[in-house]
């Protein structure tokens, strides 16, 4: 009996060998590339294999008849295939679909530069980038300026790209439009941005080619993505040599909604004493400014997030009279904004995704400015010629609302089509001493755009926008087209095109309403290297304006002009055995154009040649503190004076010249420690360290015979504050806990 | 009749037991593997071995645990440009630790991976991520700790974390140390419930705690 159950089992393992069936064959994709690391298995076994670097694969299972067979990696879509094993060998060739939703694919990307936390490894800035930019101020449109496009344009808030003007830039957040962003302030003096680089999770800077989505803006598109939910509930409180602040963000329990507000109260008048500005301050400035939000997340994994600001600001100061040595221009301003923006992400079935967006806005600035002589009294006997100049009331109320749908359904892999429609409301009332105009327009665009991606490699996306303003009481179509090759792991070409319009400016409307739309067409070729910590960027464009807004000899759309360039974007994060993290910028601009006043054709003067900004940040452990350089450079850019001749209504260029080269050297640390409990950080900064008496520019008497420059307010700004936050910080609970 | 049914129980016992005796010994010889893997290839491939011993038996989470483990710690080896593909991959991971905590909820070292996937999260982009990935292997490090109070991995992979993270987060060598001492002699007590269980992690606890002098 013993014997011949050893038999058996003897037997059976014999017969378990001589059954082994072997499996060979070449695991490749559908271009016939070998894939390597692709699991292979016999169900119900243990049998199987991985393929080695060429794709190839052999093994032996003792699995008979009817088996399935099943190939698996990261990136390709599975496939199985049933088979008969009799103990024959068996070859088996197997082509895998890549599967584009995993795997990096190629992204289109020319013409825009990425900032902020967005889950991409190869984004460009973050929020806390912009927060240790040496010379940045926790701004996000001076961080924004050290990218290349932009230029260094100090005497005026916004961003001039690419030989743009200001104008031509627009911000949208969460898809609608801001028609504020800035503080308003005098001529010749920028004001910072309204909003804090913490509320943004994701910062889009196109400097051209942009998506469909967006429209109105000839030059630049800078594109801001709120926070959803925050980490968690926070109180903190800000000291600083400008400002106070305080603000409150509460987590619900559930981590399913949030709520908080923000106080913040500026007053430099104390900072103004002990650092002397280029003008008298007859009033300290101040801003008072708050905002509040909410947020929840909705019940089919949507998100609906609400914020709104008020802010109200006052300003009064005293600047020379170019014309008069003797006299002063006295400017007093107050100003009063209300901004509310909602926003409802969600999906529903089927891959479809709808994403609204509504705003409101509401803008009152008045400005006055008189002459006033060495005692302070109103000069009331002015030339005419200097009274228009120099003497004005002005109050501007601005109404702006928009409402939003954009539509996407996913089309397997990274394909998408999305469409949508947007309206604008605007009302201004423009009141020039008794006179008063009302300026009232209806926006309405219809735009798509499809993203195709041919295979991993190659991307496409196609759009097109539809636009029609009720007063220039035209529809316009702008079509847009970008495409992106990827050549390897690392690196990848790109190239778009497209074409924008935007309408003239309120001003320009409000004095006659007999224009049409301004347009650029946009040619970009973008190559790009980049792995976890290095990026590099070379971008080389072409830009043509049609139909730029003349204001003499008459007021037509006869202006146009071009801009050319090249530029280039290096950073390491992990640079010299991680020592350092930098980034180097620079730009070459050659842009012409002819428009508003202009003569002829001829650089404009928010356009530098040459543009170079490098920062560095370095993170030194043992003072806990980050020590942030900035150093930007720029060529001199032009200044003229343009004279009237008033026969025909033209003008000459009476006086020109090159401004000498911009330098700012930016310094900046940030000291992390703990204060009373809480998370602080201090930050101390101060702008142009070198003390170089920079000049954006010049101001021309009347008759041309003086002429001044424009500089900076103070040749540095130092900044000291210390931002101090209390938070459940859970992890040291679970630390403590452990004990 | 008699001596013919003892013989087919017989035989049944046997092969049963000669099935357990395929899936102990194949495991085994895969376990003791893990000492010899060095590329992010032979790390797949081992991973992949697993998972098909996993697929094949169903109910048992340990070729699960290692399948996983072998992918986690192949991230942990991507550099480069490979790096931002290491949330796919993770993904991988994670799926291979849904199977097994079906199996097997509410185990000690099955919560220790999730912590590793999150650190290895974490590592796509430190400056960003550290606020939320942080938090989170810690949280489930406090959990693996609470669901097994005696496990050495889970003090050792808390002793790691804080050993990476900067004094002035709360982290540092100071921390570090009390904690990889208790994991050290927490391993020289530590027996596994079965031959399978996970063993590893007492040469790199005392390694970190050297450093930690």
């Amino acid at each position: 009996m013993k014997k011949s159950l050893l038999f058996i089992i003897v037997m059976c393992q014999v017969l378990v060998v001589a059954a082994q069936t072997k499996i060979t064959g070449i695991v490749s994709t559908i271009k016939g590339a070998g894939i390597q690391g692709v699991s292979i298995s016999i169900t119900d076994s243990y049998d199987g294999t991985t393929t080695n670097a060429d794709g190839h694969f052999s093994f032996r299972t003792s699995s008979k008849g009817q088996v399935t067979i099943l190939f698996n990696s990261i990136g390709y879509i599975p496939y199985s295939q049933t088979l008969n094993l009799q103990g024959d060998s068996i070859t088996l060739n197997v082509a895998l679909k890549e599967n584009i939703e995993e795997l990096e694919a190629a992204v289109v990307m020319a013409g825009s530069f990425e900032a902020g936390d967005k889950k991409r490894a190869a984004t460009v800035l973050s929020s806390l980038d912009m927060l240790t930019t040496g010379a940045s101020n926790a701004d996000v449109t001076s961080a924004i300026r050290t990218l290349p496009g932009a230029q260094q344009v100090g005497e005026q808030e916004g961003l001039a790209v690419r030989g743009g003007s200001v104008y031509e830039t627009k911000q949208f957040i969460d898809g609608t439009l801001v028609p504020k962003p800035y503080y308003s302030g005098p001529e010749n003096i920028a004001q910072r941005s309204r909003f804090s680089p913490v509320l943004f999770k994701g910062t889009i800077f196109s400097t051209g080619g942009y998506s469909a989505l967006y429209g109105q803006a000839l030059s630049s598109a800078l594109i801001l993505e709120s926070i959803d939910l925050p980490d968690r509930s926070q109180a903190s409180a800000t000291l600083s040599t400008v400002y106070l602040g305080a603000g409150f963000q509460k987590l619900a329990e559930n981590k399913k909604s949030s709520w908080g507000i923000d106080l913040t109260y500026t007053n430099p008048g104390p900072y103004f004493k002990i650092v002397k500005q280029a003008y008298e301050v007859n009033e300290s400035p101040q801003f008072y400014a708050s905002n509040a939000n909410f947020r929840f997340k909705t019940k089919w994994g949507g998100m609906v997030k609400y914020y709104t600001s008020l802010d109200f600001d006052k300003m009064d100061i005293s600047r020379e009279n170019i014309d008069v040595e003797e006299y002063k221009n006295n400017f007093d301003m107050t100003t009063a904004n209300w901004y509310n923006n909602l926003s409802w992400k969600e999906y529903f079935g089927n891959s479809w995704k709808f994403d609204m967006g509504a705003s409101y806005s509401y803008n009152r600035d008045k400005f006055k400015q008189v002459v006033r002589n060495k005692n302070g009294e109103t000069v009331t006997s002015l030339p005419s010629y200097l009274d228009s100049a120099y003497n004005f009331n002005t109050k501007t109320v601005q109404n702006f609302a928009q409402a939003r749908l954009v539509l996407e359904k996913k089309l397997g892999g990274l394909n998408a089509v999305r469409f949508g429609a947007e309206h604008w409301y605007e009302n201004v009332e423009y009141t020039y001493g008794q006179y008063s105009r009302t300026l009232i327009d209806s926006y309405t665009a219809l735009f798509g755009e499809v993203d195709f991606h041919l295979s991993y490699r190659v991307a496409l996306k196609v759009g097109a926008r539809g636009e029609y303003s009720d007063i220039i009481n035209k529809w316009n179509i702008a079509p847009r087209l970008s495409a992106a090759y990827k050549i390897s792991a690392k690196s990848q070409l790109s190239t778009a095109y497209g074409v924008f319009y935007q309408k003239p400016e309120n001003l320009q409307l409000i004095y006659t309403s007999d224009l049409g739309y301004q347009e650029a067409s946009h040619y970009i070729l973008n190559y790009q290297y980049g792995n976890k910590y290095q990026t590099l960027r070379i971008e080389g464009f072409y830009k043509r304006y049609n139909d730029l807004v003349k204001t003499a000899p008459a007021y037509n759309n006869n202006g146009s002009g071009y801009a050319r360039g090249v530029e280039l974007y290096w950073r390491d994060k992990r640079a010299f055995g991680s020592w350092l993290d930098y980034w180097i910028s620079y730009s070459y601009l050659d842009t012409k154009r002819d428009y508003l006043q202009y003569p002829e054709k001829m650089r404009p003067n928010f356009a530098a040649e040459h543009t170079l900004s490098v920062v560095a940040k370095k993170w030194v452990a043992a003072i806990s503190s980050s020590v942030n350089l900035s150093y930007t450079f720029a060529t001199g850019r032009p200044y003229f004076n343009l004279a009237h001749n008033s026969t025909n209504n033209s003008y000459h260029i009476a006086d020109w010249g090159r401004t000498k080269c911009y330098n700012d050297l930016g310094f900046s640390i940030n000291y992390i420690t703990k204060i009373f409990g809480a998370n602080a950080v201090v930050v101390g900064s101060v702008t142009n360290l070198l003390g170089q008496k920079n000049i954006y520019g010049y101001s021309y008497s009347h008759n041309g015979s003086i002429k001044k420059p424009i500089t900076p307010t103070a040749d540095r700004f130092y900044f000291v504050g210390v931002f101090l936050s209390w938070g459940v910080d859970r992890s040291k609970d679970i630390i403590d806990g452990i004990y | 009749m008699k001596t013919l049914l003892i013989t087919i129980a017989l035989l049944c016992s046997m092969a049963s037991f000669a099935q357990t005796g395929k899936y102990i010994s194949a495991m085994k010889e895969s376990i003791a593997m893990q000492d010899s893997v060095k590329t992010k290839e032979d790390m797949l491939s081992l991973s992949n071995m697993f998972e098909r011993i996993a697929k094949a038996e169903k109910d048992k989470w340990q070729p699960y645990y290692y399948a996983a483990l072998q992918q986690i710690l192949r991230c942990y080896q991507m550099q480069g440009a490979e790096a931002k593909n290491i949330d796919v991959e993770l993904n991988r991971a994670d799926e291979l630790l849904a199977h097994a905590e079906v199996i097997s909820p509410e185990n000690s070292e099955l919560i220790c991976l999730k912590s590793m996937i999150a650190s290895g999260r974490m590592m796509v982009d430190y400056i960003t991520r550290t606020s939320t990935y942080g938090p989170k292997a810690a949280q489930l490090l406090t959990e693996a700790i609470k669901l097994n109070p005696n496990n050495p991995r889970a003090y050792l992979l808390l002793g790691q974390n804080l050993f990476y993270t900067p004094a002035t987060f709360g982290g540092g060598k100071d921390k570090a140390k009390p904690i990889l001492e208790k994991s050290v002699q927490l391993f020289e007590t530590f027996e596994p419930a079965t031959e399978l269980d996970p063993i590893w992690g007492k040469g790199m606890a005392m390694s970190m705690l050297k450093q930690c002098e």
